[in-house]
């Protein structure tokens, strides 16, 4: 009968054509289901390019939940029912998959060809998997490789510099802080965080053990992210967990690294003597009086200097450990994968025991059951983060900026208080409290997919992602005896919030291809999501300072951000989407995508938006004409998409609302706290921002798929963008969003991928190359300014939150050059050394008129490279990252020489305008008012941020299969890594060029102080690692 | 085949039709919307504490005080850049330029929010509706009456404007927004209640003496003398406006303990713990504000308080030794300010002496942080305030003394000052701060003064009784003095054989004596132009 097989399958394509076969067909499953014959299949996979074996493929019977995996030898043995048409399929990690028809033999033996460079392997795409021949839309794509050895405490982190247009920034680096993820740019003033989904689930990536991670895609055009319609606009990053795998054995995976974080300070102090000289010199500059004497210089540079303070509080290295332990296995026909992960990351700060903490568990189980195919993915990370009680900016502006000529402690070990400081961040880390986080957060997944047709099945899902997040923050009452200093408040502040974000899915996927050439696919969905947000407070001051409890002078607050009972905040989506693929004989591909959203954060009438997208490929080389060229140059797909997409990410759930809120103490009569309302405006007609994006690309395989060529380019027009447009001030209120605004966006990405191989080297290239570029087209014609430290402008024909500010043209050198130049309005007078503006509009005075938009703040030209080798059991790689074109503002304490009269001067001021060094980097020292004409606002603050950062380098040896084999360890690698071991930046000023004041968006209500040098530094870190299969 | 169809299309519609939608009519747990807010009918009072609560600002209270000549303002930043206000470097982008005009818009939208919405109130007693309304429209007034005051003509808005109109909307004329605010003041002047009228709950709620005194003291600002006098002697002579009389004490009338005193007219109410202002750290001794010192007295203003006998220092047979100089001064001085040797009773309770010559500790003229001057305040010192220096001290914007210090003024000016008015004005103030000497307290030893001596000695009294009470800025623009006081070099204490230069000031009558409409209102809004002179 088995011998009868091919003939059948041949004739079963006819089926439809032919009564009599169908009935035979029909006679032949009945025959399978009672027949109870087994046999059992033995084969041995190999990597095709080496010949060497594969460990860890799974193999199984398609259709069946029947499956193995290959041993360190790469064999395997699988019992199987005896039947018709059957068909095993192979999968690996990193391995484009393969499928291949049982014949009689029992004997098989398969090649399997790598996958990080061929066009074969199998991209998870929203709600599905296409194989990447047929995609038609800009995915880019991260394997777990990429994210191996990296001595990082998140996937994030990892990420960096991985797929093009992948953007990562950090404006806080503290253990445990989450970084912000962005692609393709910026196209609204708003939120622009992707939508992050793990296994189809809202998740995150701060949270996810990175080793749980089988592969990373990032939908970047509309083709591919419309399918997820309101929340799309900003890209869309799909996580994939592993799976389980239905080995006989239970097969285990050890990964760890432990190594030391250290701090990477790139401002300099002076020594105590230059200080003082310096301090001096401004003073007399500033038309004071000197500080210190001369007697007094000299006896300090007999003393020498004393410590830095950020010496201080910094120690010089903290551990960083991490250690994952799989299992995958199968139990009858349930795969299942078992993982668990913890880490640790010390602080560098001194004190008690400040770090990071996580822990990760999670579970994916498996199974088909006959047609039904059901599958269950539970996952828990616990974050425990230790912290002190204050603020980072606060303790490190005091700490970078205290003189070497004071101690942090005095002789006696009592903490000092310097002048301009009534704290000390010593005292502050060591006696200051805690502030302890114990967050929980539970990823469930379950989904059953039941095969109507052959053709045609159903599938539910739901998940859920369920955040317990717990703070709890004492401040001690610091006593400074003998000195007077703040910090003598203890007070707690303990919060509880609990959110869960739901999602239900109901899909049918349709897939069938007629009369050989004509492949269509069909997905028709309907979900379901929402948000809801419990959260209490409670604050007091005057707590016992030991314990932390309330006593007979404690006090609660009760403004409205102190202490409250429970509060809910929530927000829903309901939408129906829908796919249509069809695919002309592997040559042509058409794809339409919609979905239809309604969201409560607009109101009725507003809330539903249709999203729809259209994309075509063509594989060029498969035309017959092309024949030749494919035979020599490789293969070439041509790419094109269009589409809407929505963004509805506002700071508002209820912007079209307005909204009065009441708080306990808003007012007091004789003592008493009154309540009062406080109302924001809002708006009723706001809806969402829509953003049209066009894309084209293609992707090139050359010279037998070792060189693969990706290129896209990108063009997206949002309209609509909410806008919490300024008012003037007599408007007299926040004025509300509305959908106001218009943002263009293009760029482009590049990624090149080369394998080659050197005698016994096997080496393989990898760089990426992206851009671009925003510009605000509509803002009704207004202009946007944000005056302070820095000036950020919204203006069309700019980039979002361009900085601005005046033209710095050198120094004026002497009373002449001031007599001939501009005057200043805003000083009273300048001085030879001090930094001269152009008078752009040429009215003879420089004011605000000469002012001009002159830098955009987020990063272009971001690019990655990667290098890596492999002889025999060795192994290395370098990755590059940086950014091509940024500028950054930078402002405060960090770089200017005694900000706001406090006492902070640097190596780089060394170098200042003085009669004799006219040629100077630095204008003259000044102190106070006298610093105001050189701390406006200009381009001599602004700094190209360009750099290229070695973020990591590894070397690892994996021990010959020959040896580990005899203690059944199918794999074992040792390696040495390094991250961020070397910065080249033309910004020398002190400043890491990664550092930037935003967040995840270019959003001006949340600048962080990163630009003033307040931030804990970026860490360098050294580690050896173990990977261990068994 | 068909039938598997069927099944898989019941099973779809199975699956879509268990699927319930989310609901989407979602609110804030916590929070009202316009259309639950206004049916509470706690609403009224609820946005009219609102107003009150944004009807002045603690910050611009006491940094006022180092915008004039009585302080310094040692940091850039303080206090919205007073200090470069002071210095004359500033333009319609300096913060609290910028901020004061926005502040009182704010204040007024808060105002006409509720004055537009208090009808939706269900059961609201239209006894309590109108006096709502009128302490409404009193805050307003007082919102158009500080904006008049530093920016002239400003956009008069009695309704909540929409966001178009505030592009679109100009300034009305400095003399209409006067009228406006009299004629609002006169309303409600009529409406609000006496204070003895309010129940104790309701102590520091605007009166008809409020409304008054403000009335009065707008009058002043615009030297129509013959009125103020009018107002000022219904307050002296009878009860019209309620009963308000001096409190014994001078440096009691600022402490906890005696809060809403015999002499409160109008202040701004804080509370302990609940709602509280942290100013203080900002102008007293540096080992207790253990803060920067922001603000700190003039040499200027301690050089102002007369001698114990009512003379100058400077002027001949005052006695005054410059070797110690706060020996048989007014004692309103060391009620005022701490300097070098004061005593200081710290938060803890124990009495310590301030020393700030130079080297002599945390609080000396040489620490960087400490004061510039050498000198610090001692009035509004709250010894209950919490670590942090928080405290719950209501600050006094209008006081009976104001009343008779309006009217000594106002009098002198129409060349009516007598012995009569001396004795209700100037020399009951100065027997109530403790002076005992009858060569102060005798109008006789005054009344060869003639016209402009008299002039000077009521400005001069009404600096020293007032320093630090947000009236001396004011006071120098209204009676022109500005470019006179406030250009040069200000002092603090004798170092050595001279007197500290803590700052170099400037002040250009052709431009300082408005301020500019903020820069972005006029990158805004065109119709604000042409801005105010020089600017």
């Amino acid at each position: 009968m088995q011998a009868n097989c091919p003939a059948i399958t041949k004739m079963l394509t006819y089926r439809n054509k032919c009564p009599l076969l169908l009935v035979l067909f029909l006679m032949m499953m009945a025959h399978n289901l009672f027949a109870q014959e087994q046999r059992t299949i033995t084969g041995r996979i190999t990597d095709a390019a080496t010949q060497q074996p594969i460990p860890g493929v799974s193999v199984s019977l398609k259709g069946s939940g029947i499956g193995t995996a290959s041993a360190g030898d790469g064999t395997f043995t699988l019992k199987i029912p005896a039947g018709k048409d059957q068909m095993l399929t192979f999968s690996s990690l990193g391995y484009a998959s393969r499928e291949l028809p049982l014949t009689a033999s029992n004997q098989v033996s398969i090649s399997l060809q790598a996958s990080s460079s061929t066009l074969a392997d199998v991209v998870v795409v929203g709600y599905g998997t296409q194989k990447r021949t047929s995609l038609t839309g800009a995915v880019s794509v991260v394997s777990a490789k990429e994210l191996d050895g990296k001595p990082v405490t998140s996937a994030v982190q990892a990420l960096q510099g991985a797929a093009p247009n992948l953007i990562i920034q950090q404006n806080v680096t503290e253990p445990g802080a989450a970084a912000s993820i962005n692609v393709r740019g910026v196209s609204t003033v708003n939120n622009t965080s992707p939508l992050i989904l793990v296994d189809g689930v809202p998740g995150s990536l701060d949270l996810i053990n990175p080793k749980d991670i089988e592969s990373i895609s990032v939908l970047k055009d509309a083709a591919s992210s419309a399918i997820y319609g309101s929340r799309a606009a900003n890209g869309v990053i799909l996580v994939t967990t592993r799976k389980g795998k239905l080995n006989k054995v239970p097969r285990v995976t050890y990964s760890g690294f432990a190594g030391w974080q250290q701090p990477t300070f790139l401002v300099s102090p002076l020594s105590g003597v230059d200080y003082m000289q310096l301090k001096n010199e401004a003073l007399v500059n500033s038309g004071q009086s000197a500080q210190f004497s001369p007697e007094q210089i000299r006896r300090q540079g007999e003393k020498g200097s004393e410590k830095w303070w950020m010496d201080e509080v910094m120690k010089p290295a903290a551990l960083q450990h991490n250690h994952n332990l799989g299992v995958t296995g199968g139990i009858g026909k349930l795969a299942y994968l078992v993982s668990g992960g913890y880490l640790d990351q010390n602080s560098l700060y001194r004190g008690p025991g400040y770090g990071y903490q996580r822990y990760n568990f999670r579970t994916n189980l498996s199974t088909q059951l006959g047609k039904l195919k059901l599958a269950g993915n539970f996952a828990y990370a616990r974050q425990d983060i230790r912290e002190h009680a204050y603020y980072s900016d606060w303790l490190v502006s005091t700490a970078i900026r205290i003189p070497r000529i004071y101690p942090i402690k005095d002789s006696a070990g009592n903490y000092f208080l310097a002048p301009t400081a009534s704290n000390n961040p010593l005292a502050q880390l060591e006696k200051g409290g805690l502030r302890k986080y114990s967050n929980g957060s539970y990823n469930y997944m379950a989904s059953a997919e039941y095969a109507l047709t052959s053709h045609l099945s159903a599938k539910l899902v739901y998940g859920a992602d369920i955040r317990d997040n717990n703070m709890d923050e004492f401040r001690k009452s610091i006593d400074y005896t003998p000195y007077s200093g703040s910090d003598n408040q203890s007070a707690r502040t303990v919060n509880h919030a609990r959110s869960v974000q739901d999602n239900f899915q109901a899909l049918l996927n349709y897939e069938q291809t007629f009369g050989k050439v004509h492949h269509v696919k069909a997905l028709l969905g309907y979900a379901t999501e929402g948000w809801k947000n419990e959260y209490r407070q409670k604050r007091q001051i005057n707590v016992d300072n030991e314990t932390g409890d309330s006593t007979a002078g404690t006090s609660t607050l009760t403004g409205f951000n102190d202490t409250y009972d429970t509060r809910v905040d929530r927000w829903a989506l309901n939408s129906v989407f829908g796919r249509l693929n069809y695919s002309y004989s592997d040559k042509y591909y058409f794809e339409f995508n919609f979905r239809y959203d309604e969201s409560s954060r607009f109101a009725k009438g507003n809330r539903g938006a249709f999203f729809p997208s259209f994309s075509a490929a063509w594989r060029i080389t498969d035309e017959p004409f092309m024949a030749g060229v494919k035979e020599r140059i490789g293969d070439l797909k041509l790419r094109g998409s269009w589409g809407q997409l929505g963004n509805q990410q506002i700071l508002s759930n209820y912007g079209y609302l307005n909204i009065y809120t009441t708080v306990n103490n808003m007012y007091g009569f004789n003592n008493l706290p009154q309540p009062g309302a406080s109302f924001a405006v809002g708006n009723p007609i706001i809806t969402w921002e829509s953003a049209s994006s066009s894309n084209i690309g293609f992707d090139l395989s050359l010279l037998d798929n070792r060189l693969t060529i990706s290129y896209d380019y990108f063009h997206k027009i949002t309209n609509d963008i909410l806008l919490q447009l300024t008012a003037p001030g007599l408007y007299g209120a926040t004025p509300a969003y509305q959908n106001a605004g218009r943002v263009k966006n293009q760029g482009f990405e590049v990624a090149v991928n080369y394998r080659m191989k050197t005698g016994e080297f096997h080496h393989t290239f990898g760089a990426n190359l992206a851009d671009n570029l925003n510009e605000i087209v509509d803002f009704r014609g207004r202009t946007y300014l944000q005056e302070g430290d820095v000036t950020y402008i919204n203006k069309e024909g700019f980039p979002i939150s361009s900085y601005y500010g005046l033209q710095a043209d050198g120094f004026y050198q002497n009373l002449d050059d001031i007599k001939n130049s501009p005057k200043p309005t805003f000083v009273n007078q300048v001085k030879p050394g001090d930094i001269k503006y152009v008078d752009r509009n040429q009215d003879g005075v420089i004011d605000n008129n000469d002012r001009f938009v002159m830098g955009n703040p987020f990063p272009r030209y971001t690019f990655g490279f990667n290098y890596a080798v492999n002889w025999k059991g060795f192994d290395a790689s370098i990755f590059i990252q940086g950014v091509g074109k940024r500028n950054v503002y930078l402002r405060g304490e960090g770089v200017e020489a005694f900000h706001d009269n406090w006492d902070n001067v640097y190596a780089q001021h060394i170098d200042r305008w003085t009669p004799n060094n006219p040629d100077a980097a630095y204008p003259r020292l000044t102190i106070g008012t006298e610093s105001v004409n050189n701390e406006a606002n200009s381009t001599f603050w602004l700094f190209n941020a360009a750099y290229a950062r070695l973020k990591n380098v590894q070397l690892g040896y994996t021990l010959p299969a020959s040896l580990t084999g005899k203690v059944n360890i199918e794999k074992c690698r040792i390696y040495l890594t390094g991250q961020n071991l070397l910065t080249v930046t033309g910004m020398n000023v002190g400043l890491d060029p990664e550092v930037t004041e935003f967040n995840n968006s270019l959003n001006l209500n949340q600048l962080s102080s990163a630009s003033s040098g307040r931030i804990y530094p970026v860490q360098k870190v050294w580690a050896v690692g173990l990977d261990i299969n068994f | 085949m068909s039938k598997k169809r069927y099944c898989a299309m019941v099973l779809a519609a199975f699956l879509l039709g268990t699927t319930a939608c989310k609901k989407l009519d979602l609110g804030p747990s916590y929070q009202d919307t316009d259309l639950t807010f206004w049916n509470n009918p706690e609403a009224a009072a609820r946005a009219l504490n609102n107003c009150y609560a944004g009807m002045y600002s603690e910050e611009y209270y006491f940094f006022n005080e180092s915008l004039s000549d009585n302080a310094l303002c040692s940091s850039s930043v303080n206090g919205g850049e007073t200090r470069s206000i002071a210095e004359g470097a500033y333009d319609g982008r300096t913060n609290r330029v910028a901020g004061e005009w926005s502040y009182h818009f704010g204040g007024i939208r808060n105002c006409n929010n509720l004055l537009n919405n208090i009808d939706k109130v269900p059961g609201l007693d239209a006894g309590l509706k109108d006096r709502y309304m009128a302490e409404a429209r009193f805050i307003r007034a007082f919102h158009y009456f500080q904006l008049m005051t530093w920016y002239g003509d400003v956009p008069l808005i009695e309704n909540e404007i929409s966001y178009e109109e505030s592009f679109a909307i100009g300034r009305t004329p400095r003399a209409e927004i006067l009228n406006y605010i009299l004629q609002e003041l006169d309303a409600v002047t009529a409406v609000l209640p006496l204070k003895n009228e309010y129940s104790e709950a309701d102590k520091g709620r605007i009166t008809k003496g409020a409304a008054a005194a403000l009335k009065a003291k707008v009058l002043l600002y615009e030297s129509r003398w013959d009125e103020v006098v009018a107002i000022c002697e219904q307050f002296i002579n009878g009860g019209t406006y309620g009963a308000y009389s001096l409190f014994p004490d001078y440096a009691g009338i600022f402490k906890p303990e005696n809060e809403n005193n015999s002499e409160v007219i109008l202040d701004m109410q804080f509370v302990p713990v609940y709602r509280t202002h942290s100013m203080q750290r900002f102008f007293i001794p540096y080992t207790e504000g253990t803060l920067i010192t922001g603000m700190a007295p003039s040499q200027e203003l301690v050089d102002d308080y007369v001698m114990a006998n009512g003379k100058g220092i400077r002027e001949a047979g005052s006695g005054y030794n410059e070797s110690t100089p706060f020996q048989h001064r007014d004692p309103r001085l060391e009620a005022t300010i701490i300097h070098d040797g004061s005593s200081f009773v710290t938060k803890k309770g124990d009495t310590i002496t301030i020393r700030t010559a130079p080297g002599t500790g945390d609080n000396a003229v040489d620490k960087s942080d400490a004061s510039h001057t050498g000198y610090y305040f001692r009035k509004y010192y709250d010894r209950t305030a919490d670590g942090n220096n928080n405290s719950g001290l209501n600050l006094i914007l209008i006081r009976y003394t104001d009343i008779l210090m309006m009217y000594a003024e106002a009098k002198t000016m129409l060349g009516q000052m007598d012995a009569a008015v001396w004795d209700k004005t100037i020399r009951a103030i100065r027997q109530r701060a403790g002076f005992t000497d009858p060569a102060a307290l005798n109008f006789d030893n005054y009344a060869g003064l003639g016209n402009a001596g008299m002039m000077n000695l009521v400005r001069r009294e009404r600096r020293c009784e007032f320093a630090l009470e947000s009236q001396r800025i004011f006071d120098i623009r209204r009676w022109r003095i500005a470019e006179t006081v406030m250009n040069g070099i200000l002092h603090g204490m004798k170092v050595g054989n001279s007197y500290l230069e803590a700052d170099t000031r400037v002040f250009n009558p052709g431009r300082h004596y408005l301020w500019p409409v903020p820069q972005a209102d006029i990158d805004m809004n065109k119709n604000l132009l042409p801005n105010n002179p020089g600017w």
